[in-house]
């Protein structure tokens, strides 16, 4: 059996072709499957620079292997037209990863998927250039940084400690557990701040990030059948918002009452 | 004595000693020579991490270091670029390490075979064979004579050429290559036994993990090498998944690895000994120190005799 048509018919598989052919059987496909998604595991090896604890609770589940002999075909696929900087091979990553996470539907899963957003979400903020903003005051609501609001099902921070500490066991650090993190760079700064969030605070912050004034936010609640904010509390909210530094300050003229 | 000079006189000394004690490469490392400087020897530097980062090279100032490459894919027969062996051959210089570590692997193989060559980017038009498969990572070949003739009429124009011994590591196995007509011991054997010149650097997670794969007993495969020509010795973790055992970085050498490197100690005397830990840039110093202590209590344990 020649020795080179035998090493290429396996260079090629493992570079990504779709078969192997004669004289590989179904036994040996599978077994060069796994050391394929090997392969591809190794070479991610980078991104724990961005998602360490991902990778972790992904070996401490059980389902490192399998996640990248399913993923090796697409990553293959993009890798083969030349290395991929680490900003792409993250956020590939992180959109094959949560889909696989999310398919898969068990609370271990579930976890694994919450500290995956975690982790993406800090890396997309601290990946982000320093911005510095014009400084004069502005008209209705004007972020003073980059915020984003996420809900998670499980006890991510928990899990998350545990990793750090290499001492994640998913009988004890899987659990369930609804809440809402913030996450805020402030602009001009590099650090990345996250905390937890009430429901309200998670609903009127996330309205806002899509709506500049008051007003609008109200009437967004209300297409929402959020219930009935009245302007001079989500004044107040946002002047708390605002006083705490999330905010520009608004002008001392507040919205006016709705008619 | 200038520096560079006190350096390589250093290194040389280093290795005709008891077995010299390093780390590989990784962020991690550069933390403990800085921290910990008393824990290696020496460092050994991938030549791959060289050409996407050449400022390792400044390491070599604190510590001698050791060239190791995967990419001369000495068991294919698609040979590297003009422009790899010129890079490989300025490492091998600067680095001023007494060999080079390479593997008993394959990384590419050509496209001639187009019947199966699917993948479109891999065709190109600058060769009638087309671009080579570039797996990125070595495979273990196929065990047969050509193969054998193969490897060692390239470690022999290898050291030729670069001047420095070239030694061959077992790869692990995870799957049978078809063709194959005898087991990786009988061929490292019969390779050894065909040249006095070829030098070995054993892995032995490597060696754990391929008997663990193909069912063999790993300290009967141990008994059957040739020891007394190994040069350097690798250690490292293994994990089990998928009914496969696995290379593991990232983890320390598990006891069957220790158990096997001090069944190599009592039959050999290698230079180098180098913990293999490099998969995780956070890897636990506690478990490098004590692995690092524990290495060095069998050696000298073996010395005192």
């Amino acid at each position: 059996m020649d020795s080179d048509r035998i090493q290429a018919q396996v260079a090629g598989f493992l570079a990504g072709s779709a078969t192997l052919g004669a004289p590989f059987d179904d036994c040996d496909l599978q077994r060069l499957s796994l050391f394929r998604g090997f392969i591809v595991r190794v070479k991610h090896n980078n991104v724990q620079k961005a998602l360490p604890l991902t990778l972790r609770v992904l070996a401490a589940s059980g389902l490192k292997l399998p996640f990248f002999v399913a993923y090796a075909p697409t990553y293959l696929s993009t890798r083969s037209a030349g290395p991929l900087p680490l900003d792409r091979q993250v956020q590939m990553l992180v959109q094959h990863l949560g889909a696989f996470l999310h398919d898969r539907a068990d609370p271990t899963s579930a976890a694994a998927a919450d500290v995956l957003v975690h982790e993406a979400t800090l890396w997309s903020f601290r990946s982000e250039p320093v911005v510095l903003r014009d400084a004069r005051a502005p008209r209705g609501l004007s972020w003073r940084g980059r915020v984003a609001v996420r809900r998670y099902a499980t006890d991510v921070l928990g899990a998350c400690d545990a990793l750090a500490a290499r001492r994640f066991d998913p009988h004890q650090h899987v659990r369930a557990g609804e809440h809402s993190l913030l996450y805020w760079r402030a602009d001009g700064s590099d650090g990345v701040e996250f905390f937890e969030i009430d429901d309200l605070t998670a609903l009127l912050v996330s309205v806002a990030q899509r709506r500049r004034t008051v007003r609008g936010v109200a009437a967004q609640l209300a297409a929402m059948h959020a219930g009935h904010f009245a302007i001079p509390e989500l004044d107040d909210f946002f002047d708390g918002l605002a006083e705490r530094g999330f905010l520009q300050p608004r002008p001392a003229a507040r919205t006016a009452s709705c008619a | 004595m200038a520096a560079s000079s006190r350096r390589s006189t250093d290194a040389a000394d280093l290795f005709r000693s008891s077995p010299a004690v390093g780390l590989s490469y990784s962020p991690f490392a550069e933390r403990i020579v800085a921290n910990d400087p008393a824990c290696v020897d020496y460092v050994e530097v991938p030549f791959e991490q060289l050409i996407h980062t050449p400022g390792v090279l400044a390491l070599g100032e604190r510590v001698p270091l050791v060239l190791h490459c995967a990419s001369l894919s000495i068991a294919g027969n698609a040979p590297p670029s003009p422009a790899l062996v010129e890079q490989l051959t300025g490492f091998i210089g600067s680095t001023r390490t007494p060999w080079l570590g390479e593997h008993l692997a394959y990384v590419r193989a050509d496209g001639v075979w187009r019947e199966i060559a699917e993948h479109p980017a891999l065709i190109g038009p600058e060769s009638p064979g087309g671009q080579p498969f570039n797996v990125g990572y070595t495979v273990s070949p196929q065990l047969s004579e050509p193969v054998l003739d193969r490897v060692l009429e390239r470690v022999r124009a290898w050291t030729r050429r670069f001047d420095v011994p070239v030694l061959l590591e077992n790869g692990p196995i995870y799957f049978e290559m078809p063709g194959s007509t005898m087991s990786q011991f009988d061929f490292i054997r019969a390779l050894c036994g065909r040249s006095d010149d070829v030098r070995l650097l054993l892995d032995l997670a490597h060696l754990a993990i391929t008997c663990e794969n193909l069912h063999v007993d790993p300290h009967d495969a141990l008994s059957r090498l040739p020891v007394d020509r190994v040069v350097e010795v690798h250690l490292s973790g293994i994990s089990r998944e998928s009914d496969v055992t696995w290379d593991d970085h990232s983890d320390g050498a598990p006891p069957i690895v220790f158990a096997l490197l001090e069944q190599l100690l009592d039959a050999a005397s290698p230079r180098a000994i180098t913990l293999e830990y490099n998969w995780d840039n956070d890897f636990p110093a506690d478990v490098l120190m004590r692995d690092c202590r524990r290495v060095r209590d069998l050696v000298a344990a073996r010395a005192s005799h």
